[in-house]
């Protein structure tokens, strides 16, 4: 290569596969014939091999968990689960609100026609039977669940 | 034709949550790659690229497809970087010396890396750290994150010789700076 070589200029863009058809098969020819350009695309090729090999910075541990963090504050966006359970909920909103009526229903006309049973105990109605029998998928919902009701009360306050 | 992420943009516009968690995970390591070698501060870098994420975020009422996804949000974070950089600056609050690499290293290095290829990643850290900083994000937005030519001059507002300009005089710097390294 000399000071006057025109291709010099054709170099980089070569290696960057920038150049058209036309222009990349005359660079090729006179690679063969000039041996200055041969030897600055090899630096050139060199370079970037060495660019690419640079390491890679990592986001730390938490930055996930921080960026949705600031969206939720930052923005009217509801926390993650909320808003996945939101959407898993949607087609089924219907189907669930008119079943718990009817549930409702059911439970209050029971009520009406036999004796007064003792309070039942709610909290042993997930005992620790059934709890084995759920899901793991099931497990997660209830997890959802929870963070749910401290989203709904902490909109109350 | 639309990119798969600018479709993914367009999906979240439309409602989806989950279209902008796939681009948050796909461009997370880029951009953080990408802010973090232009402002030389890991932790400053990671804030840069949640605010390339919020303005994504804010954006996607108004979103139009005007150009390839990655040409949008590499031009915000192109110009967070020179802000941020501007604001350093005047502030005076970091120094940013070139060739300090304490920024970026990893905190936990591994014992087996070669000595040569560390001591020719640190000149070259310390050699991209001295370039103005339009050849720097050039020389990354091409060598580091892919993109073409016309898409670079795209995000930094220059014509396509102009971007050719700017990486041929990125490259010579680097390869003036790498001279000085032993084989």
């Amino acid at each position: 290569m000399t000071a006057r070589c025109s291709y010099r200029e054709e170099l980089i863009p070569y290696l960057d596969l920038e150049l058209d058809p036309n222009a990349r098969r005359a660079l090729e020819s006179h690679l063969v014939e000039c041996e200055g350009c041969s030897e600055e695309i090899e630096r050139q090729r060199a370079l970037s091999e060495a660019l690419a090999s640079l390491p890679q910075v990592e986001p730390a541990a938490d930055f996930a968990a921080r960026f949705w963090a600031r969206l939720a504050r930052e923005s009217d966006m509801e926390p993650r689960p909320v808003a996945r359970l939101r959407e898993w909920l949607s087609p089924l909103r219907l189907a669930i609100g008119l079943g718990g009526a009817a549930a409702v229903t059911a439970a209050v006309l029971l009520l009406m026609r036999t004796p007064a049973d003792p309070d039942p105990d709610w909290s042993i109605v997930v005992d620790a039977e059934s709890y084995e029998l759920l899901e793991e998928g099931d497990l997660e919902l209830l997890e959802v669940l929870e963070i749910l009701e401290e989203w709904d009360s902490s909109e109350d306050i | 034709m639309i990119d798969d992420d600018a479709q993914l943009m367009l999906a979240f516009k439309a409602g989806d949550r989950r279209a902008f968690e796939t681009l948050f995970e796909r461009y997370t390591p880029r951009l953080l790659n990408f802010l973090a070698r232009m402002v030389r501060d890991r932790e400053r870098a990671e804030e840069l690229t949640q605010d390339v994420f919020v303005r994504v975020y804010n954006a996607a009422p108004r979103y139009e497809v005007r150009a390839k996804f990655s040409t949008w949000v590499f031009g915000i974070a192109h110009n967070l970087a020179l802000n941020d950089l501007d604001r350093a600056y005047r502030k005076r609050e970091r120094p940013l010396l070139p060739g300090d690499q304490r920024a970026l290293r990893d905190p936990n290095p591994d014992p087996d890396e070669r000595i040569a290829a560390r001591q020719l990643g640190e000149a070259l850290e310390a050699a991209l750290a001295k370039l103005p900083e339009r050849q720097r994000s050039a020389l990354l937005l091409r060598s580091e994150q892919g993109l073409g030519y016309q898409q670079i001059g795209q995000v930094m507002g220059a014509s396509v010789s102009g971007v050719k300009s700017l990486l041929h005089r990125a490259r010579e710097s680097l390869l003036s700076e790498l001279k000085e390294i032993p084989e």
